[in-house]
């Protein structure tokens, strides 16, 4: 029963991702890795938080170990546990306790879709113990130097069933996201789609719209995301209509006046 | 054969190939019309057209078509022959056969003649054959149609656009299917229900339907609230185009006639040119000394440079408003037509139009636009050279008949600011009054804030004393107008007596004790609360990693295994809300053929006996009744409402008696909005019902179904969820249109109802 010695490498990000920041996030998110105060990053979906932490993992030269958290993780997917392997035992390390070891960035994605009891686990390593209790092996791993953790969540959806601990919340710094502004926001979907400014430059503004009416009809805008999703459909040759109503209108809503509403706005906007 | 035959047949050559000659030979006037109708119609066919028309001809003759109908047929094919399309002539012309075949040419004649009476110069026709095709396949139902609706057509015309006619005229037939009498009465307008779904069908090409898109849209691309005013048709002066009155769009009731599939872009190119200015027109311009022709001209440069900016920022409006341009260069130099052509030049600057003053206002405008796009003043200076070279040309204004073009385009009025009415010009002033006296109907923006509404409302104020306490107003959703601001439903609470004990359902349900106490059992195993997985476990969906390691651990050291390996996925907390909603509308009375009793007293021996278990389980449950008549007087009883006892429910249960109508929808909304005001976490309606939705003002059966579907649809985006037990034969037929198969339970055998329902309660819980 020992723990294999991992190699962090699969983990490592080789090329630098493409990154436009939208404001400080870079230096603050250096002066917490400096201090190894954990970071939380808050923003609405497709704003960037993921490609953030990528971009960031492979700045700091650490590998990034992501973990997309769901409502049936357990604590056991996090930390580990016993498989059964021929005739042995073998204790298994999760992935964060393989960060832990590793010296890895941990980066829990959506954290709020994990349970509450789940996610406490993490409270011994945002501290100043900086260790991580592994019951079951009764082993205290403490964490590498390098082991930087980092959550993401997305308030525009949290309720009163979904949202993290007080106790969970205050450990972290955070870090707000938005949309990146429309000129910003423009060169970043030329660039990943691969087409013209002039017509990236009309999808953000489609973007904008919708994005006014975020909480008023529809619960979030078009994000980046779905932005760079349609400029790339329009770059395979589709018509930017339709890309728009495949990537952008359709998925946002189901309400006939919505839909409407957004189909004219699009229009407007080509 | 009659000499003057002979010479067109050697003349054209063409008689031996024409039957219809052949056939008209013997009636000489006939004969000579159809030569005159072919000759016409010749010109603008092709030969093998001219086949196919002469063939629909003899074939027309031949199913008893007279002199008159073939007449009146072969002049409204004469006029629109030079734009039809040959398959528009022939459509025609099998219409009519078909109107001729199963109502009498008589009718038919007259039909046609109407129609001719409304054709437009240069109408190509193709709306008009749409419009016979559909009478003629409605006509097999119903003969006198053709007659009626050529005596109804021209007040119709007014109102409708022929495809909408067919609609009008098809809801005749379904609302008196049988009743010759009736019919005629409504394709008459003299049937009440006529006038009504005349305005019904109107309403398609009414603001309405189209608010709450356009709402949104007006956030999503300026930022604002939309806030619309409805201008009454009626009045002194109907207003045909909207108006601006500070953030407030005014929109005229009825818009310019138009289709209603032309409505929707029509009402979104009005909307965004209000917004547009409502975002660039910074003040009011002050009316000064300005001459009516003058304000006139302000408001159209004004409205070309705020489309302008509109158009900046999003390229694609100018596919929205540039097809509303419809003025082309002619000949006439109309104040009204000039007007219209600068109108379009400044739209669309890839038009040349030759007009000196036209291209003149366009250089002007350009330039100014180039220089200062946000300034406004520049309209009124240029307006003042404009103003005068159209006096020097001597060409008429007329303020009282000029009418914004193009048509989405607000009147203008509201850019203006009466700033000394001592110094005004007369003419101006009187336009300027006319537009302040103008009274604005009545604000839009809440949700049904309308003339049904309002009357309701009103009607609702009258009866308030006898009616009782009033619950609330709730919308009614009409699925032909897509809209629920066009009728409003009054809930009022009945107040249910009680019955001393001891009574019937009280003994009834001591009587059944072991089915209470089954059905206890059944609802305690249910559970409702958030799905959790559960670990070790005997059996289950999945194994539990962690268990399974220990149970080989434990083999391995010898020791006796723990078997419980499994994981499941349950609900465990109890966390729920229920409420029970009871049709006691009149059919209920129907008596079950097995117990002897009616429907309404098994399903209160049935809610008896559930709530009893699930009072003794401490469960957060309500009991509501229902029925109706009209749209103003729902009336919901609570058997026991969520904070009471269920004892006395009972007693209330054992007094219900069966009475009145099944107005579902406003039911459904009034009891949604009370569960949703529960804090559990998981929300639960069960509606009992014994058929479809039915009210004594309702004769399309659709519509009060369609209304519970969407009252549902709406409690279901709220997260509750609602279920249906149908009673009696087929009874699931509606219930499911409403509530969805899969939410539907049929219960048959009405005895059975008591088990049945606990066991839906329990079906609900453990999936």
């Amino acid at each position: 029963m020992t723990a294999g010695a991992m190699s962090l490498d699969q983990y490592r990000i080789d090329q630098q991702p493409f990154y436009a920041p939208v404001g400080n996030e870079i230096a603050y998110f250096e002066a917490a890795y400096a201090e190894r105060v954990p970071v939380m990053l808050k923003g609405p979906t497709g704003c960037g938080k993921t490609r953030f932490v990528e971009h960031m993992a492979w700045k700091l030269g650490r590998p990034l170990v992501t973990v997309a958290c769901h409502e049936d993780m357990t604590a056991a997917d996090l930390v580990g546990r016993f498989l059964l392997e021929g005739g042995d035992t073998v204790w298994k390390d999760g992935p964060l306790t393989e960060a832990v070891r590793g010296g890895a960035i941990c980066y829990l994605d959506e954290i709020v879709e994990a349970r509450q009891d789940t996610t406490v686990v993490i409270h011994p390593l945002t501290d100043q113990r900086r260790a991580l209790p592994l019951e079951k092996r009764n082993e205290l791993v403490t964490a590498h130097p390098d082991f930087f953790l980092v959550i993401s969540y997305n308030p525009g959806y949290q309720s009163a069933v979904k949202d993290l601990k007080e106790s969970t919340k205050q450990r972290f710094a955070a870090i707000d996201f938005t949309y990146a502004d429309p000129a910003r926001e423009r060169a970043i979907v030329a660039a990943e789609a691969g087409i013209e400014d002039e017509l990236a430059g009309r999808l953000v503004a489609i973007a904008a719209a919708s994005r006014n009416l975020s909480g008023k009809g529809l619960d979030e805008g078009a994000s980046t995301r779905t932005l760079i999703r349609a400029g790339r459909l329009i770059a395979r040759g589709i018509a930017p209509t339709d890309a728009c109503e495949l990537a952008i209108v359709s998925p946002l809503t189901d309400d006939a006046d919505l839909r409407g509403a957004l189909r004219s706005a699009v229009a407007a906007c080509l | 054969m009659p000499l003057s035959a002979t010479a067109e047949a050697s003349e054209t050559g063409a008689a031996d190939a024409d039957p219809m000659e052949r056939e008209l030979r013997m009636r000489p006037a006939l004969l000579d019309a159809y030569r005159a109708a072919r000759h016409d119609i010749r010109r603008h066919l092709a030969p093998a057209d001219i086949a196919r028309w002469s063939d629909a001809m003899l074939r027309l003759y031949r199913a008893n078509a007279g002199p008159a109908l073939l007449g009146n047929l072969w002049t409204l094919q004469r006029r629109v022959a030079a734009h039809a399309s040959p398959d528009t002539l022939l459509s025609i012309s099998s219409a009519s056969r078909e109107l001729c075949l199963h109502g009498g040419a008589r009718g038919t004649a007259q039909l046609v003649d109407a129609v001719g009476m409304r054709l437009t110069f240069g109408d190509d026709g193709a709306v008009w054959a749409q419009f016979l095709a559909g009478v003629a396949a409605l006509a097999p139902r119903a003969p006198e149609l053709a007659g009626a609706l050529a005596e109804t057509l021209p007040a119709l015309a007014e109102a409708l656009d022929p495809p909408d006619m067919v609609g009008w005229a098809e809801d005749a037939l379904r609302l008196y299917p049988l009743d010759r009498r009736r019919r005629l009465a409504y394709l008459r307008l003299d049937d009440p229900m006529a006038r009504q779904r005349l305005s019904a069908h109107e309403g398609a090409a009414r603001f309405d339907a189209h608010r709450n898109r356009l709402a949104y849209l007006a956030r999503a691309l300026f930022e604002r609230e939309l806030q619309t005013q409805t201008l009454a048709a009626r009045g002194p002066r109907a207003y045909a185009r909207t108006r601006l009155a500070g953030s407030v769009v005014l929109m005229p009731e009825l818009a310019p006639r138009l289709p209603s599939a032309q409505a929707e872009r029509f009402f979104e190119a009005a909307v965004l040119h209000a917004l547009a200015h409502q975002a660039f027109t910074s003040h009011r311009f002050a009316v000064g000394k300005m001459k009516p022709l003058q304000l006139a001209l302000v408001s159209l440069l004004e409205d070309a440079r705020v489309e302008r900016l509109a158009m900046q920022r999003f390229p694609g409006l100018a596919r929205l408003w540039l097809p509303f341009h419809t003025a082309r260069p002619m000949r006439a130099r109309s104040s009204g037509a000039l007007l219209a052509r600068l109108a379009r030049t400044l739209a669309d600057q890839s038009v040349e139009d030759d007009d000196q003053w036209v291209r003149k206002g366009s250089s002007l405008f350009e330039q100014a636009f180039a220089e200062r796009p946000h300034d406004q003043s520049f309209c009124e200076v240029i307006v003042r050279v404009l103003g005068h070279d159209l006096g020097q040309m001597r060409i008429p204004f007329d303020a009282k008949s000029y009418l914004v073009d193009p048509a989405y385009r607000d009147d203008g009025l509201g850019l203006f600011e009466l700033d000394d009415p001592e110094d005004a010009d007369p003419d101006t002033l009187d336009i300027m009054l006319d537009a302040a006296r103008m009274e604005p109907g009545r604000t839009d923006d809440g949700a049904g804030d309308d003339s049904g509404a309002e009357a309701a409302r009103s009607r609702a104020a009258e009866a308030e004393a006898d009616k009782g306490p009033l619950l609330g107003h709730y919308p009614e959703w009409d699925h032909r107008l897509h809209t629920d601001t066009m009728a409003l439903t009054s809930v009022y609470a009945e107040e249910l007596a009680a019955l001393q004990r001891p009574h019937w359902l009280n003994r009834e349900i001591d009587a059944r004790r072991r089915e209470t106490s089954r059905i206890g059992a059944m609802v305690r195993r249910a559970r409702m609360g958030p799905a959790r997985r559960l670990k070790k476990r005997l059996d289950g969906d999945d194994l539990d990693l962690d268990a399974l390691v220990e149970m080989t651990v434990a083999r391995r050291s010898g020791e006796t295994p723990d078997p419980r390996i499994y994981t499941v996925k349950r609900r465990t907390e109890r966390n729920i809300s229920m409420a029970l909603l009871i049709d006691t509308s009149e059919s209920t009375a129907a008596h079950v053929a097995a117990s002897g009793g009616t429907i309404l007293q098994t399903a209160a021996v049935a809610t008896g006996l559930f709530g009893t278990a699930l009072d003794e389980l401490g469960d957060d449950f309500a009991v509501f009744t229902f029925c109706s008549d009209g749209p103003d007087n729902v009336r919901l009883g609570a058997v026991k409402d969520f904070t009471d006892g269920f004892g006395e429910g009972i007693d209330r249960l054992a007094a219900l008696r069966p009475g009145l109508s099944t107005r579902l929808g406003a039911a459904l909304r009034h009891v949604a909005r009370r569960l949703d005001a529960r804090p559990s976490l998981r929300k639960v309606m069960i509606v009992v019902t014994d058929g479809e939705p039915a009210d004594r003002d309702i004769d399309d059966p659709d519509h009060l179904v369609e209304d519970a579907r969407r009252a549902v649809l709406q409690a279901r985006a709220d997260g509750l969820d609602l279920f249906c037990v149908a009673l009696g034969n087929h009874a699931d037929r509606a219930a499911s249109r409403v509530f969805g198969r899969r939410n539907t339970l049929l219960v048959e055998r009405v005895a059975d109802l008591p088990s049945r329902l606990a066991g839906l309660y329990f079906r609900l819980t453990v999936n």
